[in-house]
């Protein structure tokens, strides 16, 4: 069953490599011509064509992109003429930092806030428990954003209005110079998060087993926390999955409004530069790891749901 | 003799009912005795079970009071009613299924439920969980205590619940229709691993059911309930032979089977039990 | 053995229900209306104002530049002197626009889909449900970078690119909601009547499967708005001088410390639709139906 799934990733690897590496050959003009500019000769033209291997069928450019691509090499840039893998091996770090802090912000905010809304299911605490939600959903990152400079780095100078600050020059600047970033970006995930969680648990609390596990003299600790969370977990890792894709989104627009250099804001210049071997390492990147977030989140979907598993036991 | 049970004036009105669930029940319950309460759909003999073990749904008026070896155990807080949970006061239910939780395995619900309440080491519980599930007879009981409640067929997994009802010793056990959602073929035999435990423990039960067969097989004293009262209440053979409320007469006379009540229960010969128990173990996954 | 089904548990189970529904059903009628109120608001501002002077928006020097909301200027004024309310207004009609044609596209074809798959062999079935794993692979936005970097940024570039991205979950929904309808005896029925199957599939499958695609539509609209202005924001939406509130606050973003009113001004004003609409999206899910839970965002 764990075989099918992975099997099954294959495909949308390469379905997904295939639209990647079309944007570069669908694009209007061409790319030869852009490089040398308006006053390129003819020849010259064919030469940069030749040396790009532009001249060649489109499946065998689309094979041997792919296969760089699997060697770790991405071409090189139609303007700085750098290796595309240096860029991207500077600036990746910063993004995973960025995204990861998000993601860990909002699991550790959204899933006892929504354990809280389903324990005190009706309460006061459950109803700004669903208020909070609801406005972590529909503000976007940007405005959430915009409006944290406006306080928190403008009017009380707490953090920086944008920049980053590498770790190395110093723990305390870096994370400060990410702290309304990530906040902003984790904003989405911990909304739908808080809302699974609390009606995952409301259904879980409310089920049989559970009041079998009251009637045999559990205490409700123990049921909330180690048994009904549980059960609860299933329906939020499949939530999860779903909601990396607008994380990683997300980083294209917080970045730029930050101004962090990471991959989020290369895929804008390369865009706006139309530098389009960059933009499509950018985004294969980013797809990829999509892919495999929702393919871990699969993977613990069955490990968690028992009746996934390979029937064995029995 | 002092009553293990006693309940008096019991009303239940569920939050946002017109009429009460249950009104005035009293009745009480001896060491050892095993009380049929005995209804239709509506009676309000579930509502009965859950008010005694303190399941009622918030918001839910409970008025009258029950005793339970003299310590009220109605409208009492969770934190009161915990030690007596799972203990002294346990339950079988009658979907086993949903009662037991389909992410953890079977085994491992069982030594939870032991070392919550008595003071033993992982391995000691699981063997003494090993020796319960051979106990209620589940084969290969160190195999079953890995699997789950869906790798298991109905009849095993109210057997894996009775052991958990069981394993305490406790002295009261609400039984609320502990065959109902099982198979006929695996029902008399369920029945009759209750007797048997039930028997050999010494411990009270009340019988919720809605079957006067299973009535006559297990119980010493019934109560007859509708519309949330008791309607009759006594000795099994006298309610069974001379029942003075019309509604036990009719009750009676719809049960197909218990036309004569008086001839003994139709036994199920060795073979057949054989048959019905390697159906209930390989029915299913 | 009689075998009669309990129904007390039944009872206490919808009593428990009915008792919820109640409460969540007054709560959610008023997320409806909060959330109507406030789309109305930005509806009748994009409608109105641009009636009342046309111009008002792209009118370089009308007023003195940066100027906080006042009488004059309600919502202030821009770097170059341009009233903000009106500059919102524009705003508003082409994010509305946008977003409800990206909806509306991805009704269309993801209901088309779904439908498809739900009614043909199963090979087609299989074969639309991995295109759609390969569209669904691509975050929502950057999906729509990729579209936009095909066919160049504008309005109707847009509403192709979020409607793409939209696709994938109507058509799930879709396909969900008709595997289901199926499966229901009037089918077979109709189906042993010797109906045919294009008659079918449109006059029963089709309408039952698009309720639950209605109500995802209104959180549909939040999302393609919050698109729109994320891809405006970066410079690969909207192109100037057409306002939207996205490039309102990237270009203001230069001004924001000597008048924050200029991001505050657009920032607000997205987050006053983007709730309006996922108010409603939400009040509407829990009304007509509270188990179902969100599926997109």
């Amino acid at each position: 069953m764990i075989l099918r799934r992975l099997a099954l990733t294959v495909p949308i690897l390469l379905g997904t490599s295939t639209i990647v590496f079309l944007i570069l050959r669908l694009v209007p003009g061409d790319p030869a011509a852009s490089i040398l500019g308006s006053n390129a000769t003819e020849e010259a033209i064919i030469r940069v064509r030749a040396e790009l291997g532009l001249d060649q069928p489109l499946w065998q450019q689309f094979v041997s992109w792919l296969g760089g691509v699997l060697r770790g090499d991405f071409g090189r840039d139609y303007i700085t003429n750098q290796a595309i893998t240096e860029e991207l091996a500077a600036r990746l770090p910063i993004t995973i930092e960025l995204a990861g802090i998000a993601f860990l912000l909002a699991l550790a905010t959204a899933i006892p806030l929504g354990v809280v809304g389903a324990v005190r299911n009706g309460g006061w605490a459950d109803r700004v428990v669903r208020a909070v939600a609801v406005l972590s959903i529909a503000v976007p990152d940007f405005v959430f954003g915009i409006l944290g400079i406006l306080s928190f780095a403008l009017a009380l100078s707490l953090v920086p209005s944008s920049g980053y600050t590498p770790i190395e020059d110093g723990l305390l600047e870096n994370l400060r110079s990410l702290a309304i970033p990530a906040i902003a970006l984790s904003l989405g995930l911990g909304g739908v998060l808080a809302r699974v969680t609390r009606s995952a648990m409301l259904d879980v609390l409310g089920s049989d087993y559970v009041r079998f596990a009251k009637a045999s003299g559990f205490g409700t600790g123990a049921i909330v926390f180690r048994y009904a969370l549980r059960n609860a977990s299933i329906p939020i890792v499949t939530v999860i999955g779903l909601q990396v894709g607008y994380i990683l989104g997300g980083t294209v627009v917080v970045e730029q409004l930050f101004s962090l250099p990471g991959l989020g804001q290369l895929i804008v210049e390369a865009m706006l530069a139309r530098n389009y071997p960059v933009l499509q390492a950018c985004i294969l990147v980013f797809v990829v790891a999509f892919i495999f977030a929702n393919l871990i989140t699969d993977l613990l979907y069955a490990v968690l749901n028992p009746r996934l598993r390979k029937v064995g036991a029995a | 003799m002092t009553d293990l049970l006693k309940v008096q004036a019991l009303s239940v009105r569920y939050a946002g009912a017109l009429r009460p669930s249950i009104a005035d029940v009293s009745f009480s319950l001896a060491a050892g005795e095993v009380v049929g309460v005995v209804g239709e759909s509506g009676s309000g003999k579930t509502t009965l079970g859950l008010a005694l073990l303190g399941l009622l749904p918030q918001g839910t008026k409970v008025h009258g009071s029950a005793l339970f070896e003299r310590a009220e155990i109605l409208g009492v807080s969770e934190r009161e009613l915990r030690p007596l949970r799972g203990t002294l006061l346990s339950t079988i239910v009658q979907n086993p299924a949903t009662a037991l939780n389909p992410s953890f395995s079977v085994g491992s619900q069982i030594v939870a439920l032991l070392r919550r309440h008595r003071t033993l080491s992982k391995s000691g519980a699981r063997s003494l969980a090993i020796e319960w599930l051979d106990r209620v007879g589940i084969s290969e009981p160190e195999k079953r205590m890995g699997s789950y409640s869906h790798q298991l067929s109905g009849g095993m997994n109210q057997r894996v619940v009775i052991a958990m009802a069981l394993a305490l010793s406790p002295r009261l056990v609400i039984a609320d229709e502990p065959t109902s959602a099982l198979d006929v073929t695996v029902q008399a035999a369920i029945l009759r691993l209750i007797t048997e435990l039930i028997d050999d423990s010494g411990s009270s039960m009340v019988l919720i059911t809605h079957d006067l067969g299973v009535v006559a097989q297990m119980c010493s004293r019934v109560i007859v309930m509708k519309d949330g009262a008791v309607v009759e209440a006594g000795e099994v053979d006298q309610i069974f032979h001379a029942p003075r409320s019309d509604y036990t007469q009719h009750l009676l006379a719809s049960q197909p089977s218990h036309s004569a009540p008086a001839k003994p229960m139709p036994t199920v010969s060795a073979s057949e039990a054989a048959v019905a128990k390697s159906t209930e173990e390989h029915g299913h996954g | 053995m009689t075998l009669e089904v309990d129904t007390s548990q039944v009872k206490v189970a919808a009593v428990e229900r009915s008792r919820v529904s109640l409460r969540s059903t007054l709560a959610s009628r008023v997320e409806v209306i909060v959330g109507g109120v406030l789309v109305l608001v930005a509806v009748l501002i994009a409608i109105i104002i641009p009636m009342i002077d046309p111009a008002a928006s792209t009118a370089v020097g009308a007023a003195p530049s940066l100027v906080p909301p006042g009488l004059l200027n309600l919502l202030g004024t821009d770097q170059l002197g341009r009233d903000q309310l009106a500059r919102v207004a524009v705003g508003y009609g082409i994010s509305l626009t946008i977003a409800v044609g990206a909806v509306l596209l991805s009704v269309v074809v993801g209901g088309l889909l779904g439908l498809l798959a739900a009614t043909a062999t199963s090979a087609i079935d299989g074969l639309i449900m991995r295109i759609l794993d390969v569209v669904m692979a691509f975050p929502a936005l950057l999906l729509a970078i990729v579209v936009v970097a095909l066919f160049g940024a504008g309005t109707e570039v847009l509403m192709l690119a979020i409607g793409i991205t939209f696709v994938p979950i109507v058509a799930r929904v879709t396909r969900a909601a008709a595997l289901e309808t199926t499966r229901q005896p009037y089918i077979e029925a109709a189906m042993a009547r010797g109906a045919r199957r294009g008659r079918v599939i449109f006059r029963h499958i089709a309408p039952n499967s698009l309720g639950p695609v209605v109500v995802q539509a209104s959180i549909l609209i939040a999302i393609a708005i919050m698109l729109e202005a994320s891809l405006s924001f970066v410079g690969l939406g909207v192109q100037p001088p057409t306002p939207s509130l996205g490039l309102m606050l990237s270009t203001g973003r230069d001004f924001m410390v000597s008048d924050p009113w200029i991001v505050a001004v657009p920032a607000i004003a997205i987050l006053e639709i983007v709730l309006g609409f996922t108010l409603i999206g939400d009040g509407l899910q829990t009304w007509l139906d509270p188990k179902k839970r969100a599926i997109a965002r």
